[in-house]
């Protein structure tokens, strides 16, 4: 048996492309981080085993799958609030209670997943097959079809890799990936999708959303959102659409006044992204959560508020924002 | 906000520059709406708050320090910052660049918010600096309705402590110049 060290320097090249796996298995940075965990303590363990006779990176995929199915036996899917219900139909209504006993889906930071291909073609696959709508879609496939759509349509194995990984037969396998296919209208990459993340458009498109957010300006945000967009804020499972809706939503509730919230740039799930961050009546700004506008190159379409200020720290932001960087930078002296 | 942040950052840095060009050198030793200051050292300050937007928007971060360190014994503090301020007008010309991201003390911002602060601090100061001199003009009416949006995202009560007065009251009828002042501790001088 190799040693720990030796054994982590073996498997340090698949990490990252097994928590994208795992993530896109099960719906949340910390489950795939502890299945990868828990894949990597089996494949060393079983190293003896391993008799070469696949690579190391199957003998691990396999590894990962059964952990990933195993973990899936035991919790339900991870909804977003739009796939729970229809949306709530007066933004100035109250509100239902905060479900914390759901197990949200969860965004995950560009950082963890996407840093290895250096083949653009594999670049945009990566980034499209980590949309947060494509994300939320295969947590509603049952396991075993979600993780052979995965490897065939994601990851692009051959059939009969699938097939030997699962211990079925070629054919077994591709008529499980023709079921997947089918209750999943298609992964096929839109022209919009293949948009680069750094499209001018966008990024000018995204400053404009943080800018409006930040100020509160109210008219200046409804602007930018397309007719028919959607607000989601898990763990809250209300969620608005239209935006009209939206903007009655968010003028009630949210930005009540300019300053509450502090958006700071970042990448999720292959989209531009912002740590959020709310102001407290002490001064500081303390971590909110992670908001991911979805964008079609001339409107928002929708938007994701992850309102759990953990999320803040899995995307490496600090929990506080203890002073207006940007003011105390401009007044360096 | 109503113009984009390079669009404040420029009519910002524009009133500065006009403000700043009455400066004699017989002036620089006069009192300043900023407590402590006189004229010679607001003018280092603002010049050196904008060599730090220029160090942002150039090379995509801003550290804790600015790489001078002899800034006290310029002969012309006034024309320095007039250099350093045109320099950075050109600049701003680059749309593109204020809708990236810059990393201030270590921590990821969006360019536009550091564009923002920077027209924040330049007709905060371009307001002193006008106010010293004795021409008293006022910041542009569309710059300073955007600000008083953009203020309370840039200045905490932490800030204020450190580096803004408290606001102080103004008439409904204030015009946008002075009621901008006037959030940031500043009373008719």
């Amino acid at each position: 048996m190799p040693s720990t060290v030796e054994f982590d320097q073996l498997a340090d090249p698949f990490r990252q492309e097994l928590l994208g796996y795992c993530y896109r298995m099960l719906g949340s940075v910390d489950d795939a981080e502890d299945q990868v965990q828990e894949t990597l303590l089996r494949a060393w363990r079983g190293y003896e085993d391993f008799e070469g006779r696949s690579s190391l990176r199957t003998w691990l995929f396999r590894i990962a799958t059964n952990a990933c199915l195993r973990a899936l036996e035991t919790r339900g899917k991870r909804p977003l609030p739009a796939g729970l219900g229809a949306p709530a139909p007066d933004p100035d209504g109250p509100l239902p209670a905060i479900a914390t006993d759901i197990p949200w889906l969860q965004p995950i930071p560009d950082s963890l997943v996407t840093g290895g291909p250096a083949d653009p073609a594999a670049v945009v696959t990566a980034r499209v097959s980590l949309r947060l709508a494509l994300i939320a879609a295969l947590q509603y496939l049952p396991p075993r079809q979600r993780a052979v759509l995965i490897l065939r349509d994601v990851l692009g194995w051959h059939a009969a890799e699938v097939a030997a990984l699962l211990d079925i037969s070629t054919a077994a396998a591709n008529s499980v990936l023709q079921r997947a296919r089918a209750q999943l209208a298609s992964i096929t990459p839109t022209e919009n999708d293949l948009r680069e993340p750094e499209d001018p458009a966008d990024r000018a498109l995204l400053d404009r959303y943080a800018a409006a957010f930040e100020t509160a300006d109210i008219a200046a945000l409804t602007e930018l959102l397309r007719a028919d967009a959607t607000f989601e804020m898990p763990p809250q499972p209300a969620w608005f659409s239209g935006r009209e809706q939206i903007a009655r939503f968010l003028r009630s509730r949210v930005l009540t006044e300019p300053g509450r919230f502090l958006l700071l740039p970042t990448s999720a799930n292959g989209h531009g992204a912002f740590a959020t961050y709310e102001r407290t009546a002490g001064g500081p700004y303390v971590a909110h959560g992670i908001q991911v506008p979805a964008t079609d190159g001339a409107w928002v379409t929708g938007i994701v508020s992850f309102n759990d200020a953990r999320l803040v720290g899995t995307f490496g932001f600090p929990k506080e924002f203890s002073q207006d960087r940007a003011t105390a930078a401009a007044h360096r002296s | 906000m109503s113009q984009d942040s390079g669009d404040a950052l420029e009519v910002a840095l524009r009133y500065a520059l006009e403000a700043a060009e009455q400066v004699t050198p017989q002036m620089l030793p006069l009192p300043t709406p900023c407590r402590g200051w006189d004229l010679r050292m607001l003018l280092l300050h603002v010049s050196d708050s904008v060599a730090a937007l220029t160090e942002g928007f150039d090379d995509g971060q801003v550290g804790q320090t600015g790489p001078d360190g002899d800034e006290g014994a310029s002969a012309d503090p006034a024309g320095e910052f007039g250099q350093r301020a045109r320099r950075l007008l050109r600049s701003c010309a680059t749309i593109a660049r204020l809708h990236g991201v810059v990393t201030v003390i270590g921590c990821p911002m969006r360019t536009s918010l550091l564009a923002t602060a920077g027209a924040l601090e330049l007709a905060a100061h371009g307001w002193d600096i006008a106010q010293t001199c004795g021409g008293r003009q006022p910041i542009p009416a569309p710059l300073a309705i955007d600000l008083l949006r953009a203020a309370p995202v840039l200045i905490s009560r932490a800030d204020r402590q450190q580096l803004f007065a408290e606001p102080v009251s103004t008439s409904s009828d204030a015009s946008p110049s002075d009621r901008l002042a006037a959030y940031l501790g500043r009373r008719g001088f």
